[in-house]
């Protein structure tokens, strides 16, 4: 009864309150397919699908200037800038490229690293480069998908580190279209990965060095002298991935897991805010996603050695599946988009716009985190006391299978009741604690009761943490 | 659409089956086939293909209208169409056709099944056949449950040999069903694996077995039914939302240990054909010698051995020959371009008017000027088509009729100018390197200079209608009009271009479909090109005269004119199709990488990337051991076309240079040749 009367006093709130989209109108001539985005001081560069780099000037104005930087790249899929060159990564090499005679267009291109090949299959997307804390650039390549036309290209469904004199090697295998790949402000390299056979649905993970993240497709390539990685051996197809990764050397599970269609469906790229330009989310990553054209966030957690942590909702509504992102200098979030080959919510096929914050705190779910009984939930508010019902937060657990099959829906589902919660007194802190804690698992925490002393609901009332380790202290 | 391939009822079927053999059949067979004619599918869409052809490829230049009533108790299908499409004889036939006039075999079928129509037997009076019975419906598809077909039509139907999704009228949203008897050869445990993308189902004898739901990719479920030797009625349906489409039935039983698509020979359709009389000894095929108009003539001149060998049933020369009037009405083409666009050409002069190595090129089929004819005229041997060109040659060709006029650059642009739509606006009715015209689209412009002598240019220009009545091309210039003739000659030096002629204002690419044309600067476009590599750059340049650099092997590859590259395949879609040159002239140089280190180990070539000058030309880098070797090209025109100008420079040590050449490409002033370190070398491309 009491949470009956609550709700008629609850604020209805909305994601863009918080968080507004600001639109941005390219000339009707470019087709804006962004697969790359770099703000430079003076200009934004954005390399497109079509093999174009632009050059946006006044790209805060409302007529930004466009001029055409460099054209005939395939399909470039992600841009960096480094030791005064351009880098992008085109679908056969890793390329830099500048402007020396300074007219305004590329007129240098320098081959880094080539020589991973293609088969000629549309999947075959390569992703990066990302600057690691070593000095070395890394970049993830797709496995090919929906036919095999012409053949079977080595170091397909890797993650390979390059040198600066162009040498690589393979660092990591079992990827499967890890369309986003960056080095977080620590130095070490992360990755998403898309949910499809092999991945059961879709992932945020570090690299792991000689690791091998499931997918079997490109293992042969182990044996190659650049690989970094032993062979896994036969991998089963069936069982969960927990009994995979028991059963399968070298096995990595992710350190988030995004339960499909819970939250979007094809994760792409991702910036970690360490200049809080989002509020109260400082230190966590704001993800993209090419289907559900949303940004949700990711907060981590090492323990025992493993980074694994949750990942949370935060601005839905943007006009196409969301493809890459970078941070304007004002603080704002580009967000370049595409769906071209893949269904995607929105209004749009292509385009470009920003997500900014508005200032206002949203009462959230800030944190989740795992502690040896339970978790530990951090709100961005204060929550009031008189709001915590037992029975009204929700807590069911479940994990996937390991197969073949295109994607898997959660494989040993339970629920779990909650023996005692406890609010800290400045209210931002509440204590979970569970009967059946189990290691290896996803943990869907719902609180949609809660409300702030003003009479706010929770803003989204759901996160997913993924428990690999449960923490001894 | 042609259902049967000749060899599955040449080899593949008994004559007569009664009842399988048990147990000992490897691959078990339907026992129903007891016909004694190998019956030949058919539809009306085919007869009516084949009466098309009848009518408008030219046999009605000798033929009556009708066709050959004789025919059908003297041939059938396989025989008949072998005949018509010049194969080897195989079936009792002792000769084929008299004339090659470069039918397909898919045309040979259609021709040879309507004139054998009377020999159509419909499926309800049809013999069972080997097949499945199979129809299309075009429903939107939201989910994965199975729609109902309740008083809808198929957009179409048919029989098919096996299940799959080639008969579909559309690529998403829509229903297939295919019905057929299933013949099951052994009592015993069969397994069906149904597998789609999206939704499959399958019943026997009316009940629901398999339910394969989901909007999803490719997905298997497999069932097992204890089932009785003999037939069982048999349906599959499957369904398609969007993105790929997939269907595959296989099975597994007695005899069958592995699981494989069903064999067709176990399903048993009733299904529309034609079926010909039996051919025994006393009755064999007989397609017997041709009974041709008129081979009385004995004289020698050119039109004398022109109307021997059939010429001028088409064709007229001196005032001889021509079509009857039931073939003039028949004969179709380009409408707007009036009679011109339809009937075959009068041959009067022909050997003034067009080059000698034309007419031989036209004449083994190599080149054809109209494209829009839809009459065929015959394809013969180099030989015989070489002295067709001499004998046209020594008796029309006048003195210097093949000497160029002068020409320079300025006559050039004005010939440009001419014909676009702010001069005499020849694209109104001609199409340009390989690209369609805002309107009508007649000979294309390009191929004129490799046609026609000049002199016989400028004379059809000065005036059309004199030398061909009732022409629908313009008399531009009034006779008088003593300065037209450096205004022709203006034309005829910029046709001399070739495909590398610059486009007449009034074309424009389509950007909408795709076509990719060079501006000002070199256009460059990073792809996969068919038949060379996933990772290649091709390079459109402002002469028309475009090239395409192989990153993958280090090497240029392709060469071509005109029109440049329509690029749907990179930028339409998710799927990477690999791209053919949109223009013409393709020639595709060898592929033997053409850099060696003197007297050193063999070394792995590296790609250093590519640079661009001020004006935007590439030039590529690569190394080979110490060595960098700068690779460039550049486009120029020439007269009678256009040609690359291909420049190599070596750095740091010297390279053995061999640069492999193409069909009819010409490299000067050599293509082997060693370079010195700091070294460079001009190379002329002319094809």
């Amino acid at each position: 009864m009491v949470i009956f009367a609550l709700s008629f006093l609850c604020i209805q709130n909305q994601e863009a309150d918080y968080f507004e989209v600001i639109d941005f109108v390219a000339p009707e001539e470019v087709v804006l397919e962004v697969g790359g985005l770099l703000p430079l001081e003076d200009a934004l560069l954005i390399a497109t699908r079509r093999g174009e780099i632009w050059r946006v000037d006044d790209a805060f104005g409302s007529k930004p200037i466009f001029s055409l930087w460099a054209e005939g790249l395939q399909e470039p899929l992600g841009l960096l800038a480094h030791e005064g060159w351009i880098y992008a990564m085109q679908r056969g090499e890793l390329s830099r490229m500048r402007d020396s005679s300074g007219d305004g267009r590329m007129d240098d291109l320098e081959t880094v690293a080539d020589g991973w090949h293609l088969s000629g299959n549309y999947h075959e997307y390569a992703f990066g480069p990302t600057l690691a804390g070593d000095g070395s650039l890394w970049m993830t390549l797709n496995k090919p998908f929906g036919g095999e036309p012409f053949g079977r290209a080595p170091w397909r469904g890797w993650a390979l580190r390059a040198q600066a004199d162009g040498s690589w090697e393979g660092v990591a295998a079992g990827l499967r279209s890890p369309a986003g790949v960056r080095a977080s402000p620590w130095g070490e390299v992360f990755f998403t990965d898309n949910q499809g056979e092999w991945c059961a649905t879709s992932k945020f993970t570090a690299v792991v060095e000689g690791g091998f993240h499931g997918h079997p497709w490109g293992i042969d390539s182990c044996d190659l002298p650049s690989s970094r990685v032993q062979h896994p051996g036969e991998i089963p197809d069936g069982g969960t991935v927990n009994e995979a990764a028991a059963a399968v050397p070298g096995y990595q599970l992710p350190a988030v897991w995004i339960p499909w269609d819970l939250l979007g469906r094809s994760p792409s790229d991702f910036v970690w805010d360490t200049d809080g330009n989002f509020g109260p989310y400082r230190g966590q990553v704001m993800v993209g996603d090419q289907y559900s054209a949303e940004v949700f966030r990711v907060s981590l957690q090492k323990v025992a050695g493993r980074w694994q942590g949750a990942c949370y909702p935060l601005r839905k509504g943007l006009k196409a599946g969301v493809s890459r992102l970078a941070w304007a200098k004002d603080g704002s979030l580009w967000c370049g988009m595409t769906t071209r080959g893949w269904p995607s919510l929105g209004t749009a096929t292509e385009g470009l716009q920003r997500i900014r914050w508005t200032g206002k705190t949203p009462f959230e779910l800030l944190e989740v985190r795992a502690v040896p009984q339970g978790f530990q939930l951090h709100f961005t508010l204060p929550v009031d006391s008189v709001s915590i019902v037992l029975e009204d937060l929700h807590v069911r657990s479940w994990t996937y299978h390991h197969w073949s099959t295109y994607g898997s829906g959660p494989v040993d589902e339970a629920a779990h009741s909650v023996e005692a919660l406890k609010l800290s007194a400045d209210g931002t802190q509440l204590d979970v604690t569970l009967s059946d804690f189990r290691p290896g698992f996803v943990y869907e925490i719902s609180a949609p009761g809660l409300i702030a002393p003003s009479g706010q609901t929770l803003l989204h009332d759901t996160a997913w943490y993924t428990l690999l380790s449960i923490p001894q202290e | 659409m042609i259902y049967f391939p000749f060899f599955l009822f040449a080899f593949s079927l008994p004559q007569e089956v009664t009842e399988p053999q048990q147990g000992s059949v490897q691959l078990p067979r339907s026992p129903s086939l007891s016909v004694a004619a190998k019956p030949f599918p058919v539809n009306a869409t085919d007869l009516a293909y084949g009466e098309n052809l009848w009518r408008e490829t030219g046999c009605l230049a000798c033929h009556a209208p009708s066709g050959i009533a004789s025919l059908s108790t003297r041939a059938d299908v396989q025989s008949l169409a072998e005949f018509l499409g010049g194969s080897p004889p195989s079936f009792g036939v002792a000769r084929s056709f008299p004339h090659d006039f470069g039918l397909d075999f898919e045309e040979a079928i259609a021709l040879s099944a309507f004139l054998l129509r009377s020999q159509y037997v419909s499926a309800e009076e049809a013999p069972p056949q080997p097949g499945l019975a199979w129809e299309c419906y075009e429903i939107q598809i939201e989910e994965g449950s199975l729609p109902s077909i309740e008083g809808k039509e198929p957009a179409a139907y048919g029989t098919t040999d096996f299940i799959g999704v080639d008969v579909r009228t559309r690529d998403n949203h829509f229903l297939l069903r295919f019905q057929s008897k299933l013949f099951i050869p052994e009592k015993g445990d069969w397994t069906f694996h149904l597998g789609s993308d999206d939704s499959s189902w399958l019943w026997l004898d009316g009940e629901q077995v398999i339910r394969n739901e989901a909007l999803a990719p490719m997905r298997v479920v497999s069932e097992t039914r204890n089932l009785s030797a003999g037939f069982h009625l048999f349906e599959v349906r499957m369904t398609e939302a969007a993105g790929e489409e997939l269907i595959e039935l296989k099975w597994e039983g007695p005899g069958f240990p592995e699981p494989i698509k069903i064999p067709t020979e176990n399903f048993q359709v009733q299904r529309e054909a034609l079926i010909p009389p039996p051919f025994t000894p006393d009755n064999p095929r007989n397609l017997g010698a041709p009974n041709y108009r008129a081979m009385l003539e004995t004289g020698d001149s050119v039109a004398d051995r022109m109307q021997r060998d059939g010429c001028l049933s088409c064709h007229t020369r001196s005032g001889r020959g021509g079509l009857p009037e039931e073939a003039r009405i028949a004969f179709v083409g380009e409408e707007d371009l009036g009679f011109e666009g339809q009937l075959p050409p009068s041959l009067d002069g022909v050997g003034h008017r067009l080059r000698e190595s034309w007419i031989r090129g036209h004449l083994t089929g190599a080149q054809r000027a109209r494209p829009y004819l839809r009459a065929r005229c015959v394809e013969m041997g180099e030989e015989e088509a070489n002295q067709w060109a001499n004998l046209f040659a020594d008796t029309d060709a006048t003195a210097d009729d093949d000497k160029d006029p002068v020409s320079s650059e300025s006559s050039v642009e004005r010939g440009q100018v001419l014909a676009g739509n702010q001069g005499k606006n020849c694209i109104a009715c001609h199409r340009v390197a390989g690209q369609d015209g805002p309107a009508i689209q007649g000979m294309d412009l390009a191929i004129q200079y490799e046609r026609m002598k000049p002199d016989w240019f400028l004379e059809w220009l000065e005036s059309p209608a004199v030398h061909r009545p009732g022409t629908r091309m313009p008399t531009f210039w009034p006779l008088s009009d003593r300065t037209s003739q450096a205004d022709r000659e203006a034309l005829w030096a910029w046709t001399a271009l070739g495909a590398a002629m610059p486009l007449p204002e009034g074309l424009v690419a389509d950007a909408d479909a795709y076509d990719l044309e060079p501006g000002q600067r070199p256009l460059l476009h990073g792809c996969s090109l068919s038949g060379l590599s996933a990772r290649c750059l091709a390079v459109g340049t402002p002469k028309r005269t475009h090239y395409a650099y192989d990153l993958e092997h280090l090497q240029l590859r392709w060469l071509w004119r005109g029109a440049f590259l329509n690029v749907e395949g990179t930028w339409r879609g998710r799927n990477l199709v690999e791209l053919s040159p949109a223009g013409m002239d393709h020639v595709v140089l060898d592929s033997a990488f053409p850099f060696q280190l003197p007297g050193a180990p063999k070394a792995e070539p590296h790609l250093l990337g590519w640079r661009l000058d001020s004006d935007g030309w590439p030039l590529f880098r690569i190394q080979l051991g110490d060595v960098e070797i700068q690779d460039t090209m550049r486009s120029r025109w020439t007269a009678g076309g256009s040609a690359f100008v291909r420049t190599l420079r070596v750095i740091g040590g010297a390279v053995n240079v061999n640069l492999p050449a193409g069909d009819g490409v010409r490299l000067t002033p050599a293509s082997s040749f060693l370079l010195q370190d700091g070294d460079s070398q001009e190379v002329v491309y002319q094809w």
